[in-house]
């Protein structure tokens, strides 16, 4: 029963009633048969980057005739449409989904490749779309296909300033004065890839910039379409060198080469291997595992279905303790998933009091990992008013039976005690605010 | 004698004078305010207001009178600015900081930096605020190792026995940061937000529970309901300004309180300007000036008690890049505000914008270890003992001194 728990927070979002019986002949063969589950996105029946851009494109050249406060009043309306519609269907996946592990790494990889939607109108709007066209379609594949379709996508180059990054002797650079931005390039290589014991130094970063000047998807102020180009005007001519390496390439094949080399080198095999098993297992995550997945990275070229199988199979995947604090979203998905709800009101609001509202982290760096950082007093006290506030409202849920149904074996006999000594929505709330729940 | 500044720099030549001890040795002999603290403040209070991505300190206080200023900012210089000491001036848009500057309650550290010499942002943060010589090596922030060692008893305006159950740092964030990580002193955090709050029933439950199953999580909540009750009210005075200046007067008022905490944490984000940084950055120094200033009038009369240091994790390389923003950089400005601040200068040692003097060739050289300006106002301010600055605080440092002369004396 200890297992199917494991199998349901840890590399779940935490159980429905029934899901633990459910899952408890074979948890491991649960946990390792969704990888060969559909991934979703399309399912979404949400407009692409492409169409959502365009459609900022065609309001924005109506300015002429609507004039300048309507445009972007209408700009702003359209962007906010497409974000919550999209920070709608997430929470609908999450709480509906079957296939739990899927989202977990939807939301690993998408902080990985973290954006801000506080950083502009097309962030805003397409922030959505990066985890549904960049991150979903290669859960399951090649780290370095991911890798170029984030690379590619309308929110990244927004994001990281690789948009506005011009080679100094490209034609538009030499005409204009412009020049690189260092932005996309350091962040690749520190955030995305080798991580920051990974052995470049300040030259690469500039290389690396360079290599991808003029990768771009034409915005709004220059009127034509959404789609990802690369500018030849704006690209730094000639080769670039990194780690050492010469990439002689022209034009979107020198960046590309430059990615699939990134993509496969140890540094990056080690740096994702110890963030996955920190994510998911222990922090710090114990050596053992993280070399056994560094070395199912290396082995497999970055062969994300097996990187990920080796970590969901590794015995101590499964025997190490709950420790982990859950972050404030995955805490939110979990409390509904016990109570089976859907989307509460209120639900982002939440989100943004207990400090993680959904694609606004503070930094590239996304979202910490720190136990600290969730259960700050502050963040406690929250979750206990809030789910104070939520048990209030569902008094027909027997609390000790449910927290029977999702946590098993994981409950404690304290708290099973409590439970039992308080009448229903303390006793509900009391639950969801218990350490077990708290933790995985 | 006076610190030497932008002009005094360049006579005298500075390669023979770089590092720690030109600090020192430019405070020694400083008459009036600048003596060396002789006792430290009474019931003093501490604020750290921390700007996340990179603070460009060229924009906010500018060596005009560098030759190589002009011509190595292009539009990110600026003519129009409030006037200082030693050949800098103010950007234009910190009135309020001017008008602390002219009142002798601010101080101006230029060229400064941490330890760290790379350019990452996350590193960068590390050694600020975890306060050892490289990233990844601290476990707790040096505010939170210097909390642990503050001269007892706690003030004497505290109720005795009081001590042990007031948070002594706040953190106003969702988050507490590296500077107070640490599980040696209560730390709380808050942010002037309504909170769901909990029934007193609920949350007598939830403690026993805790308790008895996770002392962890007994403790955190511990912290937090002794601060919610210290913050009773706090959210609805602050009502109608924006979200970092509420946290900025709900800070003063918690710190302002005889049992409030001692020391606050702010922390300010979006100063990572890569791209069309005139904009970006006018809208963050308009809200820091808001911040310094909702500080200064929400402590009242604390405000003399008070040090406020304002530090950024790196500065920006010093010419503009291609997208009319900055990349990534070294050296740059912290601030140091309050009554308690021997404040009306700029403390420079100024390195210079020429070809030779830039850090690789593209950022400004620092002169200054942040850590010796920290140094100083822990021993000074918070009393803390001399002893306790080079090992605990802020290992491996035996040979920045703490600079003296920060405070004004007692």
């Amino acid at each position: 029963m200890l297992e199917a728990v494991t199998a349901t927070r840890r590399f779940g979002v935490g159980a429905r009633p029934g899901e633990l019986t459910a899952v408890a002949d074979d948890p491991k063969g649960w946990v390792l048969a969704q990888l060969s589950a559909a991934t979703r996105g399309e399912e979404a029946g949400l407009p692409g980057s492409r169409e959502i851009v365009h459609t900022l494109v065609h309001i924005y050249a109506r300015q002429p005739e609507l004039g300048i406060s309507e445009t972007a009043s209408l700009m702003l309306d359209y962007t906010r449409q497409v974000f919550d519609a999209e920070r709608r269907w997430r929470l609908g996946a999450a709480l509906s989904t079957s296939t739990p592990l899927i989202e977990r790494l939807v939301w690993f990889w998408s902080n990985h490749f973290t954006v801000s939607v506080e950083k502009s109108t097309d962030v805003r709007a397409t922030a959505g779309s990066l985890e549904r066209e960049a991150v979903r379609p290669h859960l399951f594949g090649r780290f370095r296909d991911m890798l170029q379709a984030v690379a590619r996508h309308p929110a990244m180059l927004n994001y990281l300033d690789n948009l506005v990054s011009v080679g100094p002797n490209s034609p538009y650079g030499l005409r204009n004065g412009r020049g690189l931005n260092e932005n996309y390039g350091r962040e690749l290589l520190e955030l995305h890839t080798l991580g920051v014991q990974g052995g470049y130094g300040q030259q690469d970063v500039i290389e690396v910039a360079k290599a991808l000047t003029g990768w771009r998807y034409v915005n709004a102020r220059a009127a034509t379409s959404g789609a990802f180009v690369v500018a030849d005007s704006w690209h730094e001519p000639g080769s670039v060198v990194v780690l050492g390496k010469t990439y002689p390439q022209e034009g979107e094949a020198q960046g590309a080469a430059l990615l699939d080399d990134l993509a496969s080198h140890p540094a990056t095999a080690r740096f994702l291997a110890w963030k996955l098993a920190r994510h998911f297992v222990a922090d710090p995550p114990p050596p053992e595992l993280v070399q056994a997945v560094e070395e199912a990275y290396r082995e497999s070229d970055g062969d994300l279905a097996v990187v990920v199988r080796t970590l969901c199979t590794h015995p101590l995947s499964w025997s190490l303790p709950a420790r982990k604090v859950l972050p404030p979203w995955d805490y939110l998905v979990a409390v509904h998933r016990a109570l089976d709800l859907p989307a509460v009101d209120g639900a982002d609001a939440m989100l943004g009091l207990m400090g993680q509202p959904t694609w606004m982290p503070q930094s590239p760096a996304g979202w910490p990992e720190e136990d600290e950082a969730w259960a700050s007093p502050l963040a406690l006290l929250l979750r206990m008013g809030w789910v104070e506030e939520l048990a209030g409202a569902w008094p027909d849920i027997d609390a000790a039976a449910r927290a029977r149904d999702v946590l098993g074996g994981a409950l404690r006999a304290e708290t099973a005690q409590a439970l039992c000594a308080l009448d229903r929505p303390q006793a509900l709330a009391l639950f969801l605010a218990s350490p077990e729940f708290q933790r995985r | 004698m006076h610190p030497r500044g932008l002009l005094g720099s360049l006579p005298l030549g500075r390669r023979g004078f770089l590092g720690l001890s030109a600090g020192f040795a430019a405070w020694a002999g400083l008459g009036r305010e600048g003596r060396c603290a002789e006792a430290a403040q009474t019931d003093p209070r501490l604020v750290v207001l921390v700007l996340h991505g990179g603070l460009d300190g060229l924009a906010l206080a500018a060596p005009i009178q560098d030759p190589a200023f002009a011509e190595l900012r292009g539009d990110l210089g600026f003519a129009d600015g409030l006037p200082l000491v030693d050949g800098f001036v103010l950007n234009p848009l910190m009135r309020q900081l001017h008008g602390l500057f002219l009142a002798g309650d601010a101080l101006i550290a230029h060229a400064v930096a941490s330890p760290y010499r790379d350019r990452s942002h996350f590193d960068a943060i590390d050694v600020l605020e975890g306060g050892c010589p490289v990233p990844r090596a601290a476990r707790s922030g040096w505010l939170h190792r210097a909390l642990a060692v503050l001269p007892r008893p706690m003030p004497a305006a505290l109720p005795h026995g009081l001590t042990a159950a007031v948070p002594i740092g706040v953190v106003l964030d969702d988050r507490v940061p590296p500077l107070l990580k640490g599980d040696a002193v209560p730390v709380a955090n808050w942010t002037a937000g309504r909170i769901p709050a909990a029934s007193e029933a609920m949350q007598e439950q939830v403690l026993t529970l805790y308790d008895s199953t996770d002392p962890a999580l007994a403790t955190a909540l511990r912290a937090g309901q002794r601060l919610e009750r210290l913050a009773d009210g706090l959210s609805r005075a602050a009502e109608g300004v924006s979200p970092a200046v509420a946290d900025a007067l709900a800070a003063a008022s918690l710190l302002a309180q005889p049992a409030g905490p001692r020391v606050a944490v702010l922390g300010s984000g979006g100063w990572d300007t890569h791209r069309d940084e005139v904009p970006a950055l006018n809208r963050r120094l308009i809200e820091l000036d808001a911040i310094i200033d909702a500080l200064r009038r929400g402590l009242g009369q604390t405000w003399g008690r008070t040090v406020l240091i304002v530090v950024t994790e790196f500065g920006r390389a010093v010419r503009i890049n291609g997208s009319q923003g900055s990349d990534h950089g070294t050296a740059t400005v912290a601030l140091l505000a309050g009554g308690a601040v021997a404040g009306g200068r700029v403390l420079a040692d100024w390195p210079g914008l020429g070809e030779g003097d830039l850090l690789d060739g593209r950022d400004l050289r620092p002169t200054l270890d942040l850590r010796a300006l920290f140094k100083g106002v822990l021993r000074d301010h918070l009393g803390v003992s001399p002893e306790r600055l080079d090992g605990p605080i802020f290992p491996a440092s035996e040979r920045v001194r703490p600079l003296d002369g920060l405070l004004r004396a007692v």
